[in-house]
């Protein structure tokens, strides 16, 4: 009777007695799960072009900002390091595109997988040789990306509000959604998802493979030299990093593998979900559940509605 | 009873003849011992229906692969439109004008049917990355454009009643139809069908010859195609060339294959005493 008491309505106690303090939770779960939503993205795009999960899309985050820390740490000023950054992540598309994705077409899924671990670790070697083990700090203000905070006066307590997680989810919103757009109404965006259903339909009216895989590995990058500046600003920039990448694998078995909307939704659902259960159920258990509640959450989920909220339905024809 | 019926002995007999758009010389392929295509030739005239024919495994879809490139011959050429190549690449084949459709319906079964048959006009759409981007100003006005162009081919297939149905969920006839669609879509000097009509019923078989004749009369589009059905071959082709086991074995008018006797022994087999 305790316990259920403890489970079902205590925590609810709480947040109807500590109003401010339950917003407070919100917005950095919110916050999270916008981060969550935007390394989600970048999985996203490469298994909806290509139908392989990336393995190394939390590398290319540490790569990205790394290469960023590093060209500026250089003498190079930070806003033309970015454009840099952003011509790297470009050589990279290339990179894989021709070194790893083209000797491989026409293999089976799962081998063009392994081939993404083998692209992460060679990208952990070559950031450590380059720029070395030690973490980093985030150019944040050469970036002109705001720092401090405000409080906000709310339910008779006040709300902290740090600046940089609000550019955060601004700039991650607009991405989101200027992403979204582009692949969901453009030439390109329809191509993309022609090679996504049909490679050998895909070639027979005029599309380039090559260049769809360029174009959304290139994507995928700018969307982790994004996530790293963001992630960078709020811990460091450091090898550990992409261990949060992992957190996006929950958010795309929540959102499903192929959507866009999923990858939001779900990277919120987790983020939320996630801090809520830290701070109100998390003592109940002695706390440290932030680190795995995403993975239940998401597995819950599989045995619902394994396609993921938003996922395409799989229809066979028997 | 390999007697092969070369050119120029199979030409057409009215005489008038139009000049060649496509034409195969001595193509061979094979895939590690397999021979699938053994030193074939045969061309293929601007504004004829020119069908391939033969029993299961003879090589023509492997022929069809190997005009619009996705198999590479080992040996021979291919000429189109007086270019003569060693092989084809699927891209350029799709640039000049070649377009297809496949044995087993491959379309984007995500897609609607309009998208599928927008997808169709992928290299006609020109405006650079930037305003595709934006998607404003002229790749906006082209995207209205082309979508007016869909609309039409939508029209001409009787298709507006799926306009907007996710195409998985289609029953395959309609497949088959919106398949044509987006190869049409393309507006092709050559168009390669691959078994238009297999698993279709009788009056599906129907408005799909008509549709073919429509498109060869109408737009002028010259078309090869692979079908089973000898009634629709005889009706519709203005030429068919007869492949067994990777060789040519027959070719011209539908009336003088007809009557071949090694044709007639490769569909009916021979006695074996």
């Amino acid at each position: 009777m305790e316990t259920l008491y403890l489970v079902l309505i205590d925590p609810f106690v709480q947040m109807v007695q500590a109003p401010d303090f339950f917003l407070q939770v919100l917005w950095e779960g919110f916050v999270s799960g916008v981060l969550y939503a935007l390394i989600a993205l970048g999985f996203v795009l490469i298994f909806k072009a290509s139908g392989v999960l990336n393995f190394a899309q939390g590398i290319m985050v540490v790569f990205a900002a790394l290469s960023l820390v590093g060209l500026t740490a250089l003498g190079v000023p930070a806003l033309l390091s970015l454009v840099l950054c952003i011509g790297i992540m470009f050589v990279l598309a290339v990179g894989v595109e021709r070194m790893v994705l083209r000797p491989l077409v026409n293999q089976p899924d799962i081998i063009l997988f392994m081939a993404t671990i083998g692209l992460t670790y060679f990208l952990i070697g070559l950031g450590e040789l380059i720029f070395g083990g030690e973490p980093k700090t985030m150019v944040t203000e050469q970036l002109l990306l705001p720092t401090g905070s405000s409080d906000l006066d709310v339910m008779g307590g006040f709300l902290i509000l740090q600046h940089i997680d609000i550019a955060a989810a601004v700039i991650a919103i607009v991405m989101v959604a200027a992403l979204g757009f582009f692949f969901s109404k453009t030439r390109i965006g329809r191509a993309l998802r022609a090679v996504a259903d049909d490679h050998q339909a895909a070639l027979s009216v005029g599309i380039s493979l090559n260049q769809i895989w360029v174009i959304v590995w290139f994507a995928a990058g700018i969307v982790a030299l994004v996530t790293g500046i963001m992630w960078g600003a709020r811990s460091d920039v450091s090898f550990a990093l992409q261990i949060v990448a992992f957190k996006a694998l929950p958010v795309i078995i929540l959102g499903g593998l192929t959507s866009i909307p999923g990858a939001i939704v779900g990277g919120l659902v987790i983020g939320i979900g996630e801090k809520l259960g830290e701070i109100y159920w998390g003592p109940l258990v002695g706390g440290g559940i932030e680190s795995w509640l995403a993975y239940i959450i998401a597995l819950a989920f599989l045995l619902v509605r394994p396609q993921g909220l938003f996922g395409e339905r799989i229809i066979e024809r028997i | 009873m390999v007697a092969m019926v070369d050119s120029p002995a199979d030409v057409r007999p009215d005489g008038a003849e139009a000049p060649v758009l496509l034409a195969v010389q001595n193509v061979s392929l094979a895939f590690g011992g397999v021979k699938a295509i053994s030193d074939i030739s045969f061309d293929i005239r601007e504004g004829e229906i020119r069908a391939i024919i033969g029993p299961n495994g003879a090589g023509k879809t492997s022929m069809l692969n190997v005009i619009n490139g996705f198999y590479h011959p080992q040996e021979g050429t291919i000429t189109f439109q007086g270019k003569v190549r060693r092989r084809m690449r699927p891209y350029e084949a799709a640039r000049s004008g070649i377009a297809r459709t496949f044995q087993n319906v491959a379309l984007f079964r995500g897609m609607t049917t309009l998208d599928n048959i927008m997808s169709g006009r992928t290299l006609m759409m020109r405006k650079n990355f930037f305003w595709q981007a934006l998607r404003l100003g002229p790749a906006l006005n082209e995207e209205i454009e082309h979508r007016r162009r869909v609309e039409e081919i939508i029209d001409f297939l009787e298709i507006e009643h799926i306009r907007k149905t996710p195409v998985g969920k289609l029953p395959y006839g309609l497949q088959k139809r919106v398949e044509l669609g987006r190869a049409l879509a393309m507006e092709p000097r050559l168009l390669l069908l691959d078994e238009p009509m297999a698993g279709m019923n009788l009056e599906e078989k129907e408005d799909m010859s008509r549709f073919i004749l429509d498109v060869n009369q109408q737009f002028g589009t010259t078309i090869a195609l692979i079908e089973h059905d000898m009634g629709v071959v005889m009706d519709i082709s203005d030429r068919v060339v007869v492949l067994d086991y990777g060789k040519k074995i027959g070719d011209g008018p539908p009336d003088v294959v007809r009557a071949n006797q090694d044709v007639i022994d490769a569909y009916l087999g021979v006695p074996h005493e």
